[in-house]
């Protein structure tokens, strides 16, 4: 969020953190900031990993494969609604994302089943539950998005900065401003998914020839594009250099086992989050902060569920935590 | 009977660079980031300060709470110099072609040095340099910048760097 402070205030009339660079004073480009945290830490690990050579199957398309799979999928109807229960409303909590929600709907189709021994052996049962799950949280992650403008997730952080670019600014005011739009994300959503599933179909044999482009030239074609989507927004080298800084400090990140994501998600909502500030403290027309904030019965119940919700992550975190300790003490005795 | 070891915060792995406890790594990130902007910000204009110097407050005091936890109890450790072997030669080799690509975009020619960088970086990462491979190479990079060129600069008009010595903006 500090990053999304350097540059021009809110106001006009300050310049700040420009750490006496003047180049500094239009701030950070988000397109940018966005392509150095999620695409150039990929592209090192690319390179990082270029002298293994991939194991890449090969594609066989048997003769009715497709429709057999889409009957066995179909044949687990209630193993499909949970799994895409569970997904949707993963989705919603923001941080929590993907990886969870598989292994929660995972999990809890075990729990409900009550032949248990074919799990974890190809059993169709684990593979709807959590690629159900999975699919789920997109839609999921576009409620906290669309309804209260908050990004909960890398792919919708970029969806919002798209958004930005575009004018529109995600949030209650967008039902009132233009409900059209926001019914047409939410069918563009579905038909987003029908089209994925009807390209699969098509080009899956295409698709698995892409992963054999040799890493030494996907990687530099890569970075070009990287250097034309951080060039294009303003024109200055400058954005360019920035995005390739940030993302060799993600890349380091990663590997001291950070998550890239929050900080993506700081500097899409900074500028969002300071100017409403003002705005909240110039319109109550208090003396303090704090008469603004705490005192107002919404924003009061909306800070203790914010404490209350990362005091129990945190609290979830230390029971995992005991829990595995726990696990590896009676593995070892 | 042997005694058990007080947990420290960092120690020297066995195998190489030391490990240091993730709190106080994330904690002293913080505190120092905190501290720079905090020292960078003016107390003149209170709108237009008001939520960077709050911000940096918020990471000074968590990196603070961050490093008291971390002496309390250090938890989970990690290596500042993640072991990279081979591929960390790779990656510096990537990182200095990528920087030096972009530094000579502008005064040598955007065009001209992307289709060299991704020629040079295709021969230098290749599995086997052959002259069969430099020639596929050759043509692939020329082949896909000259298609993005035409894509980018005559259909979608994107404004990218221009030569001023090459013809064609090149």
């Amino acid at each position: 969020m500090l990053l999304a402070t350097i540059g021009m205030s809110p106001t006009g009339t300050v310049t700040r953190y420009t750490f006496g660079f003047p180049m500094m004073r239009g701030g950070l480009e988000l397109v940018g900031v966005l392509i150095g945290i999620f695409a150039i830490p990929q592209v090192i690990d690319m390179v990082g990993g270029s002298r293994t050579k991939p194991e890449i199957s090969r594609f066989k398309n048997r003769r009715g494969v497709n429709l057999r799979v889409i009957r066995e999928l179909l044949a687990h109807p209630i193993g499909l609604l949970r799994s895409s229960a569970i997904g949707t409303a993963i989705g919603i909590v923001p941080g929590v994302g993907g990886p969870v929600a598989t292994l929660v709907s995972y999990n809890e189709a075990v729990r409900w089943s009550k032949d248990k021994s074919k799990f974890g052996k190809g059993d169709i049962r684990g593979v709807v539950a959590s690629e159900a799950a999975g699919n789920a949280v997109i839609g999921g992650a576009l409620v906290p998005l669309v309804g209260l403008g908050i990004p909960g997730s890398g792919p919708t952080a970029v969806m919002m900065g798209a958004f930005l670019m575009l004018g529109l600014q995600p949030g209650p005011f967008l039902f009132q401003r233009d409900p059209t739009l926001v019914y047409s994300i939410g069918w563009s959503v579905i038909a987003a998914g029908v089209v994925t599933f009807l390209l699969a179909l098509v080009a899956a044999k295409t698709f698995t020839r892409i992963a054999a482009v040799p890493i030494s030239v996907l990687a530099p074609l890569i970075v070009f594009l990287c250097v034309v989507g951080a060039f294009a927004t303003r024109s200055l080298m400058m954005d360019v250099t920035f995005t390739v800084g940030i993302g060799v400090a993600v890349y380091y990140l990663s590997k001291l086992g950070f998550h890239p994501a929050p900080i993506g998600l700081g500097v899409i909502l900074g500028p969002i989050i300071e100017p409403a500030m003002l705005q909240s403290v110039a319109i109550s027309r208090a003396s303090s902060i704090v008469d603004v904030f705490l005192m107002r019965p919404v924003s009061a119940v909306l800070i203790v569920l914010t404490i209350g919700s990362a005091a129990w992550a945190v609290a979830t975190a230390r029971k995992d935590g005991r829990a595995e300790k726990t696990e590896t003490h009676d593995d070892k005795g | 009977m042997r005694k058990r070891q007080k947990p420290t915060m960092t120690r020297v792995r066995r195998s190489g660079g030391p490990e240091v406890s993730v709190d106080l790594l994330s904690g002293l990130a913080l505190a120092v980031v905190g501290a720079l902007f905090l020292g960078y910000s003016e107390r003149q204009w209170v709108e237009d300060w008001m939520f960077p110097i709050g911000a940096a407050s918020a990471a000074m005091v968590i990196g603070i709470v961050l490093i008291g936890r971390s002496i309390w109890n250090p938890g989970r450790r990690v290596a500042l110099l993640p072991r990279l072997g081979r591929s960390g030669l790779d990656m510096s080799v990537f990182l200095v072609v990528s920087a030096l690509y972009i530094f000579l975009a502008r005064p040598v020619g955007f065009w001209v040095v992307s289709a060299a960088y991704v020629f040079v970086m295709s021969l230098v990462f290749a599995a086997k340099r052959t002259w069969r491979w430099a020639g596929i190479s050759a043509v692939v990079s020329i082949g896909v910048i000259a298609v993005f060129y035409v894509l980018m600069v005559k259909i979608f008009y994107i404004p990218l760097p221009r030569s001023r010595w090459l013809p064609f903006g090149f």
